[in-house]
C-alpha cells in the first residue's frame, strides 16, 4: 500500500510568479550540478554582464555558471553550498545596476530549428548551463546525448512536482505552456524521440488544462494526467507506472529507450536556444510557515536571507529554513546560503508553529516503513542490521538502491529516522 | 550607502549571525504516532468493553476498571524507578489492562453435564488485579529492556498466572477440560455453555450475536469483528491485516474440513471454532500486537497459519479451551525466524 502524503499545495498554487528584484550582491557557488566541479573564469575586479560565463569545467558531466547580474566581481572565496559542503568555492558579484547584457549565445527563431545540427543544440544547452531542475542537477546535456546505440522512443517530461509545498513547477505550466511547448519540441529534436509522454499529477487541474490545450494538435504527445504518488516523482518509479517496466537496478532509463526530463529543465531549454539566455534565474516557491506563500522568479545566487527579509520574515521567529521540498529538502545552517540552480523552493519554518520532529522511541514493529518503501526495500530491518554492526546483511538487504525519498521516516509512528540513518550509511560505505 | 540599503543590510547581517537549527529530511512526519494508534485500540476496546458489560453485568465493569487501574498504577510506578529508561506510557498501559479483562474468562455456568460453577467475583478480581500487574511489570517494561518484545505480554502473563491456578485447583472443575473433538461431545458443550441461561437459545445465535461464557472480550462475535474492522481501518495500514484474517481463514477451513471427515455439522462445527471468544477476540486484539508478530507478509501469513493450526489442535486433542493464548506465545516465539523469511527483491531486481 503506498503510503500517501500531505502536499500543502492549495494556497501556493494560485500565486501567480512574482519577478524578484536583482539582488545587491550575488553568490554564484561555483558547483551546482552534479558532476565535476568548475573553475572561475572571471578575477576580482572583472567587470561581467549578465549571462556571462563566470565559471566552467573541461570535464563531459559539467555545467557552467554564468553571472546573473551585470557587475564587478568582487571577491572569490568560500560561501555555504548546500549540496556538495566540501566545494564552498563562491564568485561574489556586486550589482552596477546597468542591466548589460551578455551577447555570446544568439538566439535562434523557431523557424530555423529544423535548420540547426543537433550537435549545436546540445553544445548549446551545456553553454547556457542548464542542469536538471527538479533537484537533481544532472547536467542536461549529458542526458540529451546518449550512446548512439540505444534509440529514444520517448521522452518523458516529468512534471508531478510531487513534494510537499512546491508549486513552482505547476505555476511554469501555467504561464508560460508556450515555453514548454517549444523545449518540447527542441529535446525531441535532439533525442530523436517519436513520441512524448508528460506525466502530471491530475490534480494540478489548471496546468493540464493548459497543456492539454497547447499540445492537441500533436498526436505523438501524450498528456498522462493521474493521480501520482509523492513516490512516482522519481523518475524510475514513473516510468513504471507509465510504462509498465522496472528499470532494473544501476541502469539509466535510456537503456529502456527513454530519457525523462523536469518540465523546469524543459523551460530552461526552450530559453537557451530561442531567447539566448543561460540558466541565471528559476522559479522557486516560498512556502512553509509563511502567511502569503509565493512563487518567485529569482535571479541564481540571491542570498536565502535577501528574499526573506523582503517578505518580512523576521529573522528572530526562524526556526530552521529548508531548500528543496519538505521531503528530500537540505536544512541549511545559515540564511547566507545563496540560492542555486537546484533550488525548488525556500521553506520556512517558524518557532511559533515548530513542531519538534517525533522524538526516537523503540520500535514497534508495525512494518509500516515496509509495505511504504516504493522500493520495496526493508527500511526497519537495514536500520537494525547497521546499528549491530551487520553491514552484509544490510547489504543483502540491498540498502544502496535507497534514492532517500524519506517516506519511511514520514510514516514511521515510533520516529525513527530511517531514511536520514540509511543515508547515512550509504555515504560511509560510498567513502 | 542610502539610508534604505543600510536597513536591509542590518537587517541581514542579524540573520547572517545567527545559526539555523538544522535537522534532516523529511522535514515533515505524518500524524500517526504511537500513542495516537493506542488511543484508536483503547477507543476500540471501550466498545467491546460495553458489550461485555451488557452480557456479564456489572461483574465485567468492575474487572475492567480493575484491570485498567492496576495496569496503569504499575506503569506510573515503573516509570518512577526506571526513569529515563522507561518513559510513562499511559495509553499502552491502559490498553494492556483492558485486554487482561477482556481475554479473561468468566467460566461456564453450571450445568447439569458439567458441574461448574464459575469463578468466585472475589477470586476474578485479584486473578484480573495479579495478570495486569504481571503484564505490564514483567511482560512490557521488562521485556521492553531486552530492546524488543518476544511474547505477548497479555497471553504470556496470562499463562504465567493462570496455568499453575488451573493445575493445582481449578483444572478438574474448570472448562478447560471440555471435550470437544466428537461432534456429540462438542453438542453437550454448545448445550451447556452457548445455550443453557444464555441470551438465546439457539447455540448458533448465542455464538455469533450475544454470549455469556467464556471470554469476557468475546461476548458478541459480531461487536468484535465490527469494531475490530473499523480498528484496521482507521488504523490506515499501520495494523497488521493479514493476521487475523489468515487466522481466521485458517481456523474456517480446517474446522470445516475436521467436520467433514467426521461427517458432522459443518456450520456449527466451524461457528463453534470461529466464534468462541478465545478466537475471534485474540484474532483482532492479541494477535495484531505489531511488537510481536512478523514484519513481513509472507512471516505474518505463516505465524497466523501457524497460530489457526496450534489453536485448533490445542481445543480438540489438548482440550485447553481458550488454548489460543497459549498457541500465541508459541508462534511469538517462532517470529525471530519468520522475519528472515519473505524479503522480497527490491525494484529493479526482480
Amino acid at each position: 500500500m503506498a503510503a500517501k502524503i500531505k502536499e500543502k499545495k492549495e494556497q501556493a498554487r494560485k500565486v501567480p510568479i512574482e519577478v524578484f528584484p536583482d539582488p545587491e550582491t550575488a553568490v554564484i557557488l561555483a558547483l551546482q550540478h552534479i558532476g565535476a566541479p568548475n573553475v572561475p573564469l572571471v578575477s576580482v575586479g572583472d567587470n561581467v554582464s549578465i549571462g556571462q560565463k563566470i565559471a566552467d569545467s573541461r570535464e563531459r558531466i559539467s555545467a557552467p555558471v554564468h553571472s546573473p547580474i551585470s557587475g564587478k566581481v568582487v571577491k572569490i572565496s568560500d560561501a555555504y553550498n548546500p549540496c556538495y559542503k566540501e566545494f564552498p568555492q563562491a564568485i561574489f558579484i556586486e550589482n552596477d545596476g546597468k542591466k548589460r547584457k551578455d551577447k555570446t549565445l544568439k538566439p535562434i527563431s523557431e523557424s530555423e530549428l529544423k535548420d540547426v545540427s543537433i550537435d549545436f543544440l546540445i553544445e548549446r544547452v551545456r553553454e547556457a548551463g542548464i542542469i536538471g531542475l527538479g533537484g537533481a542537477g544532472f547536467p542536461t546535456h549529458v542526458k540529451l546525448s546518449p550512446p548512439p546505440d540505444k534509440p529514444i522512443k520517448h521522452l518523458l517530461v516529468n512534471a508531478c512536482e510531487s513534494d510537499i509545498y512546491a508549486t513552482c513547477d505547476e505555476r511554469l505550466i501555467v504561464e508560460k505552456t508556450s515555453n514548454i511547448l517549444k523545449g518540447v519540441k527542441i529535446m525531441r529534436k535532439v533525442l530523436g524521440s517519436q513520441k512524448v509522454v508528460i506525466a502530471i499529477k491530475d490534480n494540478k487541474i489548471e496546468a493540464v488544462e493548459r497543456l492539454k490545450e497547447a499540445f492537441s494538435g500533436d498526436p505523438d504527445t501524450r498528456i498522462v494526467a493521474r493521480p501520482f504518488t509523492y513516490q512516482q516523482g522519481d523518475e524510475n518509479l514513473l516510468q513504471k507506472a507509465i510504462f509498465g517496466y522496472e528499470v532494473p537496478a544501476g541502469k539509466l532509463p535510456y537503456e529502456m529507450g527513454v530519457v525523462v526530463h523536469n518540465v523546469a529543465t524543459v523551460n530552461a531549454v526552450a530559453k537557451a536556444v530561442f531567447e539566448g539566455e543561460p540558466l541565471t534565474s528559476r522559479v522557486i516557491t516560498l512556502s512553509g510557515d509563511v502567511e502569503e506563500p509565493k512563487n518567485l522568479l529569482v535571479k541564481i545566487g540571491t542570498p536565502v536571507g535577501h528574499i526573506l527579509d523582503r517578505f518580512k520574515v523576521s529573522p528572530n521567529d526562524i526556526q530552521k529554513v529548508v531548500l528543496g521540498g519538505a521531503m528530500m529538502g537540505i536544512s541549511i545552517r545559515t540564511t547566507e546560503t545563496p540560492l542555486i540552480k537546484r533550488t525548488t523552493s525556500i521553506l520556512v519554518f517558524l518557532k511559533s508553529k515548530y513542531k519538534l520532529v517525533k522524538r526516537r522511541t523503540d520500535c514497534i514493529r508495525c512494518s509500516k516503513c515496509i509495505s511504504a518503501c516504493p522500493l520495496d526495500l526493508h527500511p526497519i530491518s537495514i536500520v537494525e542490521a547497521m546499528e549491530k554492526g551487520d553491514v552484509e546483511r544490510a547489504k543483502r538487504l540491498y540498502l544502496t538502491d535507497c534514492f532517500e525519498c524519506g517516506i519511511c521516516s514520514y510514516v514511521c509512528p515510533s520516529g525513527i529516522p530511517l531514511a536520514d540513518i540509511i543515508r547515512k550509511c550509504v555515504r560511509g560505505l560510498k567513502r | 550607502m542610502r539610508a534604505k540599503n543600510r536597513k536591509t543590510y542590518v537587517s541581514r547581517s542579524n540573520m547572517i549571525n545567527r545559526e539555523l537549527v538544522v535537522e534532516p529530511s523529511p522535514h515533515v512526519t505524518g500524524g500517526v504516532t504511537k500513542d495516537l494508534l493506542m488511543k484508536y485500540t483503547f477507543v476500540a476496546l471501550c466498545v467491546i468493553a460495553a458489550t461485555a458489560i451488557l452480557a456479564f453485568g456489572i461483574t465485567a465493569l468492575f474487572m475492567e476498571i480493575t484491570a485498567v487501574v492496576v495496569a496503569v498504577i504499575s506503569d506510573y510506578l515503573l516509570s518512577l524507578i526506571m526513569k529515563k529508561k522507561g518513559p510513562i506510557n499511559t495509553y499502552s498501559a491502559a490498553v494492556s489492562g483492558l485486554i487482561v479483562a477482556l481475554s479473561f474468562s468468566s467460566g461456564i455456568p453450571y450445568s447439569v453435564q458439567y458441574s461448574v460453577p464459575t469463578m468466585e467475583p472475589n477470586i476474578q478480581y485479584i486473578a484480573v488485579a495479579v495478570i495486569s500487574a504481571v503484564t505490564v511489570i514483567l511482560f512490557k517494561r521488562i521485556q521492553g529492556l531486552l530492546g524488543r518484545k518476544y511474547v505477548n505480554p497479555v497471553a504470556a502473563a496470562k499463562l504465567l498466572v493462570l496455568a499453575p491456578i488451573w493445575s493445582m485447583a481449578l483444572m478438574p472443575q474448570d472448562h478447560s477440560i471440555i471435550d470437544i473433538s466428537s461432534f456429540a461431545s462438542l453438542q453437550v458443550a454448545l448445550q451447556a455453555c452457548y445455550s443453557y441461561n444464555a441470551p438465546f437459545k439457539d447455540p448458533l445465535l448465542t455464538l455469533t450475536v450475544l454470549k455469556n461464557h467464556g471470554w469476557v472480550g468475546g461476548a458478541s462475535s459480531i461487536a468484535v469483528i465490527v469494531v475490530g474492522t473499523a480498528l484496521l481501518l482507521v488504523s490506515r495500514g499501520y495494523l497488521k491485516l493479514r493476521i487475523p484474517l489468515t487466522f481466521l481463514a485458517t481456523t474456517a477451513i480446517i474446522s470445516a474440513s475436521y467436520g467433514f471427515i467426521n461427517g458432522e455439522d459443518i456450520i456449527l462445527r466451524v461457528a463453534f471454532h470461529l466464534f468462541v471468544g478465545s478466537v475471534i477476540f485474540l484474532a483482532f486484539f492479541m494477535a495484531i500486537d505489531p511488537a510481536t508478530t512478523p514484519l513481513t507478509g509472507l512471516g505474518q501469513i505463516i505465524f497466523a497459519i501457524g497460530l489457526g493450526i496450534l489453536t485448533f489442535a490445542l481445543q480438540i486433542w489438548g482440550h485447553f479451551f481458550g488454548g489460543s493464548i497459549l498457541a500465541l506465545v508459541i508462534m511469538n516465539l517462532t517470529v525471530p525466524l519468520l522475519d528472515r523469511v519473505g524479503i522480497h527483491k527490491p525494484f529493479g531486481r526482480r
